[in-house]
């Protein structure tokens, strides 16, 4: 039976994991914090298909059709509720933006409508229509619950005998002859036939230490929940291109951020600034929602490749796979990628193309530029 | 049988946080996450310390062995239109 270890106990590590195991695969996954300690726990849980690039449009439709069917799979209600995304444009040249990523998604079947202000006033009777131009909305997407979508991959994952040993760090990788053989821990070696890293922005320093350089960007982004309300926005709002964002789960709290980027860095605290600014956002594109109050702020780890999409699949060291630098989609693509990646761990291939996110297409354009 | 309540904001009795120590959610930030204790309107400031006895009782730890878990800003709920200033 072959075996393998996963690093990194977040939406991304478990979606591979329990692909792995479902496929006979001995499978150990390792957190060295605890389940969805990192930006999973920390994320808005939205699934998105708008998106600008043919392969992560084609991606997050491939997603939503996984989560359609997941919580039956997994015997675990993962609160998947498609009430669609609505992004709204702020200016003409998002709206012109959002015009044209509508074309590209309706070339791969995926069907985003274009709404005038009179639509959106409709579905977000709340909306200051007069700070708007336009809108998009998708109604296949949605917003899942991050624990629980997390905590069904756990579950089916430990009945099909696979191990979680939280609290445990990765700390290096055995490597001999350009092969990966096993991982050192805090606590224990263990060796596997493959092992995957995919523990978000931590990740490349893991990789460094074997010379793998990953060149991405780690930003904090802070996030908050309200007091819950009764049910009154269906779909998740996005403004472009202010970045404001919001929804209402289940439990009734409006979750939002206002992604601006911050500085640099592993910071995971909480600001002041951050509270006034996604306040006045709010505020300014809705304003009765002045009355709400605010609950609870805290603050997540977005890590960026240069072309701020994913990097997933092989490495130069042999059965070394990598999954990382997720530019804030990692929840979306992760029901389809842990598929995709136990399929290229057990049969070599994929029978899906993944080369637009390998790791190789950034040294091309190192090459090209000498 | 009479029912515990632990966390009043989201109705957490003792009998839900047994059963999620039971499943493995047995440290503080999982078993927060898992049972939804101390994530309603009083941020855990009523709820916290009986889920720590308990929790410690359990693992056969004292009370002091665990850490609280990290404290989420505003201490109270403050309305957007505070935090939002003058228009």
């Amino acid at each position: 039976m072959e075996s393998a270890i996963v690093i990194g106990g977040g939406i991304t590590g478990f979606s591979i994991a329990y692909n792995l195991a479902k496929r006979g695969v001995k499978t150990t996954l390792l957190e060295k914090k605890y389940p969805s300690s990192g930006s999973t726990g920390r994320c808005s849980g939205g699934i998105r298909n708008q998106w600008s690039r043919e392969h992560e449009i084609k991606l997050a439709r491939e997603s939503i059709k996984v989560l359609e069917k997941l919580s039956a799979e997994l015997n675990f209600n993962i609160l998947f509720r498609q009430g669609g995304h609505i992004i709204l444009a702020e200016d003409e040249k998002s709206m012109n933006n959002l015009v044209k990523d509508t074309e590209t998604q309706r070339d791969v079947n995926v069907r985003t409508e274009i709404l005038n202000q009179d639509q959106i006033k409709r579905i977000l009777p709340f909306v200051d229509i007069t700070k708007i131009v336009g809108g998009t909305l998708n109604r296949k997407e949605g917003v899942c619950h991050p624990f629980s979508l997390l905590y069904g991959y756990q579950q089916s994952f430990k009945k099909l005998g696979g191990k979680v040993l939280k609290f445990t760090k990765a700390e290096k990788l055995d490597i001999r002859n350009s092969k990966v053989e096993g991982v050192k821990t805090n606590k224990n070696t263990f060796e596997a036939d493959f092992v995957v890293v995919a523990a978000g922005a931590y990740s490349k320093e893991l990789l460094k230490t074997i010379g793998i350089n990953i060149q991405s960007k780690v930003l904090k982004t802070e996030i908050l929940a309200t007091e819950p309300l009764k049910f009154f926005i269906k779909p998740m709002v996005l403004c472009k291109p202010s970045m404001l964002f919001f929804n209402q789960t289940i439990r009734g709290e409006v979750i939002g951020g206002a992604s601006e980027p911050s500085n640099e860095g592993y910071n995971l605290d909480s600001s002041l600034e951050f509270l006034r600014t996604f306040s006045k956002k709010l505020r300014n594109i809705a304003p009765p929602l002045r009355r709400v109050k605010v609950l609870r702020s805290w603050a997540g780890l977005q890590e960026f490749s240069p072309d701020e999409s994913p990097i997933y699949g092989k490495t130069e060291i042999q059965n070394l796979y990598i999954a990382c630098a997720d530019s804030g989609k990692a929840f979306t693509f992760a029901p389809k990628i842990g598929e995709y990646f136990a399929e290229l761990i057990t049969e070599g291939q994929t029978s899906w193309d993944m080369t637009p996110f390998s790791l190789k297409r950034f040294e091309k354009k190192i090459n090209q530029n000498h | 049988m009479s029912k515990k309540i632990y966390c009043r904001c989201e109705d957490i009795t003792e009998e839900d946080i047994l059963k999620a120590i039971d499943e493995g959610f047995d440290d503080i930030e999982s078993l927060k996450r898992y049972s939804g204790f101390s994530t309603g309107p009083c941020e855990g400031k009523n709820c916290i310390m009986h889920v720590i006895r308990l929790l410690s009782q359990k693992k056969g730890l004292k009370p002091e062995d665990l850490r609280l878990t990290v404290l989420r800003p505003p201490v109270d709920p403050v309305l957007i239109d505070v935090l939002a200033g003058e228009e």
